[in-house]
């Protein structure tokens, strides 16, 4: 899984936003809203031609790893691999905190 | 019989490394996605066959959504016309693909063996062709060591189609792969098309992967290597490391090639060559032209080999010493990303930030590896900044030749400048055209410890380029200048242009050489200034000049096939007016200053 990151980055995390996810294990939050190192599992993607084959499908496992500066894109982990994602396509991913169930479909981590 | 093999993938899963190693061809190979942007083909000798096999760039679907997928759909079902499809290269290089009108004999499909899962769907969309295929389960070394087990026979068996797992890196499993692509090319492999038959779906990939994968390390830690790709993927530590990697690779990239040219190769020619060819042409020829044009002032056998081997060579070497291990260690994608949010800012994606870097070795390439960009708007305001002000690595090693010993304020001065041109025309573009920022979506590729042996080939490579497309057409360069100079031509072209070399630009009159001889190659425009005895402004308006004039004839011609004759003629018309317009100014401030 991600590596523990040993530096705080508060910089990165919006005030406003209080990490939607761990407040509510049910309900679904985008991808964008995701705090750091948090867990998701994704529920619905936009139509994307390059999503799936980058890993991202429904019922997989995301981890946000890094937020990039300067309004830059999300990093997030998925099957041990990364994936540069804009903020705009992140917002149109939808998560939910719980594991939907699926076991074929889960993370293989 | 059509005898040709197509070498299908997804991206950056190492298709151009096997295709080098059964051709023994040297298609450019890197660590990140899209280095193949055209068709390679090359002959591979098979028991008692010959066939040709051809590197495919490597697409996700064949839902022929892009031009990459087009191609390989053509490909595949025998119906490829002839476009004009070539592989990106050091200057020039290209390999033109024969116009294929039969389906292929058979499929390598190759497979990142620590990405299974996700390079399934495209193999099930391959196989619904049926036609016969092996799968090269490749990096299984890569996928060992994060502790994933891909079950060959299993894989097989769910496929019916051959597993080979392989390392291409260092060869291992080629062979065997070789013997089965023999069979399957004389119609003795056995070929199981049940598969071809089902919907291709994301579960039945799933299912598939479930039987064939298992995770061998119930508790597998990050390997330092992981960790690293992390830390350089994060804005903190990222973006400091990434100005400390831009510092030091320019540091190599100068040290090393001064160090190279003061030390071994000035020496070398002007203490132990130069001396012989001089005693040899006295004793040949009566002092007279012919001996002026061999080694007078411009003489083509001193300057003809002092400017392309002594002065401009060393910079081409650790250039590509350096840009090589970036290529190979995929940390270039990992600057894309952490420069992504600044370069929205002037319309470009951050992994624009490849064909810049690539455009500061030779603007060809640059040109070429633009066709992965995402919009018409990126790859215009990507050329426009390559051409008007990015140096090739021969016109650098040019400027330091310049430059570095009598002005290094003047030469981080032309470079700053370089830079602010760059910014501002991207800027006026991306004002000019409109359009959606552009949305990255980008797979960061591990980052490996690029192989010495490989960096080595890479080097060698580009050097071999180099001398056979940069050093051969300098030589020729140096030979007009001498003879146009020897004969008196050069006084009467500087006369000509004396309105705009003397009065506008403050250069001496036979500064009009070098800007003929610019068109033929960008150092061109420089070198020659080294003969002139120049004041500091002088040097930074020749410098700047230099920089902002007309990219070779070969990029010229690159641009034309690429994008057109207008693209082509609107940049020649935006350099050399730039060239022009800049460099009258800085004359008329530096004189106001001075």
């Amino acid at each position: 899984m991600s590596v523990k990151n040993t530096i705080p980055e508060k910089q990165n995390m919006k005030p406003e936003m209080s990490c939607l996810v761990e407040n509510c294990s049910s309900c679904e939050v985008s991808l964008e809203s995701l705090c750091l190192h948090d867990q998701a599992w994704i529920t619905e993607l936009p139509e994307s031609l390059l999503l799936p084959f980058l890993g991202l499908r429904p019922g997989k496992s995301v981890s946000l790893v890094a937020r990039q500066r300067f309004n830059g894109p999300l990093v997030v982990e998925v099957d041990g691999r990364c994936v540069a994602i804009s903020r705009r396509v992140a917002g149109n991913i939808r998560v939910a905190k719980a594991s939907p169930g699926r076991s074929a479909a889960n993370s293989n981590e | 019989m059509n005898d040709t093999v197509l070498l299908i993938g997804l991206p950056n899963v190492g298709k151009s490394v096997i295709f080098n190693r059964l051709t023994g061809l040297n298609v450019s190979v890197a660590n990140y996605v899209g280095t193949t942007v055209g068709l390679a083909s090359g002959r591979l000798h098979l028991d008692g066959k010959d066939v040709t096999l051809i590197d495919v760039p490597g697409t996700y679907s064949l839902q022929s959504t892009c031009e990459a997928e087009k191609v390989a759909v053509e490909l595949l079902r025998g119906s490829c016309g002839s476009k004009k499809l070539y592989a990106a290269g050091h200057c020039g290089s290209r390999t033109e693909i024969k116009r294929e009108t039969d389906s292929p004999a058979a499929i390598l499909y190759v497979i990142d063996a620590g990405n299974l899962e996700n390079s399934l769907y495209l193999l099930l969309q391959v196989l619904q062709e049926k036609l016969p295929v092996i799968v090269a389960l490749n990096r299984s070394d890569l996928a060992r060591e994060k502790g994933h087990r891909v079950d060959p026979e299993a894989l097989s068996g769910e496929l019916g189609v051959p597993v080979i797992p392989t390392v291409a890196v260092t060869g291992e499993g080629l062979e065997e792969l070789k013997a089965t692509l023999c069979l399957a090319v004389k119609g003795r492999l056995n070929v199981n098309h049940e598969q071809a038959g089902k919907v291709v779906h994301w579960d039945r990939v799933a299912d598939i992967y479930r039987k064939a994968w298992t995770r061998d390390r119930a508790d597998s830690k990050d390997s330092r290597r992981k960790q690293w790709g992390m830390r350089l993927t994060r804005p903190w530590p990222g973006l400091p490391l990434a100005a400390l990697t831009i510092a030091l690779t320019l540091g190599i990239v100068i040290g090393l090639g001064l160090g190279l040219r003061q030390y071994v190769l000035l020496p070398f020619f002007r203490g132990l060559v130069f001396p012989g060819i001089e005693r040899a042409v006295m004793q040949m020829t009566e002092p007279g032209l012919l001996q002026n044009i061999l080694i007078g002032e411009y003489g083509f056998l001193i300057k003809g080999i002092e400017w392309p081997f002594a002065l401009v060579l060393p910079y081409v070497i650790s250039f590509y010493a350096a840009l090589s291990f970036l290529e190979d260690s995929g940390y270039m994608p990992r600057l894309g990303i952490l420069l992504d949010g600044l370069f929205n800012r002037i319309g470009l994606q951050g992994t624009g930030v490849i064909p810049l870097l690539l455009g500061y070795g030779c603007a060809i390439p640059a040109i070429l590896a633009t066709r992965t960009l995402g919009s018409g708007k990126e790859r215009l305001i990507i050329i426009t900044m390559v051409c008007i002000a990015v140096p090739c690595i021969a016109q650098t090693g040019a400027f330091i030749a310049l430059l570095s010993v009598s002005s290094i304020p003047v030469m981080l001065a032309v470079f700053l400048l370089g830079w602010v041109a760059m910014i501002a025309v991207a800027l006026f573009l991306n004002r000019l055209i409109k359009s959606d920022p552009p949305e990255m979506v980008l797979e960061i590729p591990d980052l490996l410890l690029p192989r010495p042996g490989i960096l080595v080939k890479k080097v060698w490579l580009r050097v071999k380029h180099y001398i056979a497309d940069g050093a051969l057409p300098m030589v020729v360069g140096v030979c007009i200048a001498a003879f146009l100079y020897e004969t008196g031509l050069m006084a009467s072209l500087g006369l000509t242009l004396q309105p705009l070399v003397v009065s506008w630009l403050g250069l001496p009159a036979e500064a009009a050489v070098p800007l003929m001889l610019g068109i033929l190659r960008r150092e061109l425009t420089v070198l020659p200034l080294l003969e002139m005895d120049l004041t500091t402004l002088q040097l930074f308006v020749g410098a700047a000049v230099g920089l902002f004039y007309v990219p070779c004839i070969a990029v010229i011609a690159t641009l034309t096939r690429e994008y057109g004759i207008r693209m082509a003629l609107g940049m020649l018309l935006l350099t050399t007016a730039s060239a022009f317009l800049l460099g009258g100014i800085i004359n008329r401030l530096g004189s106001l200053v001075l």
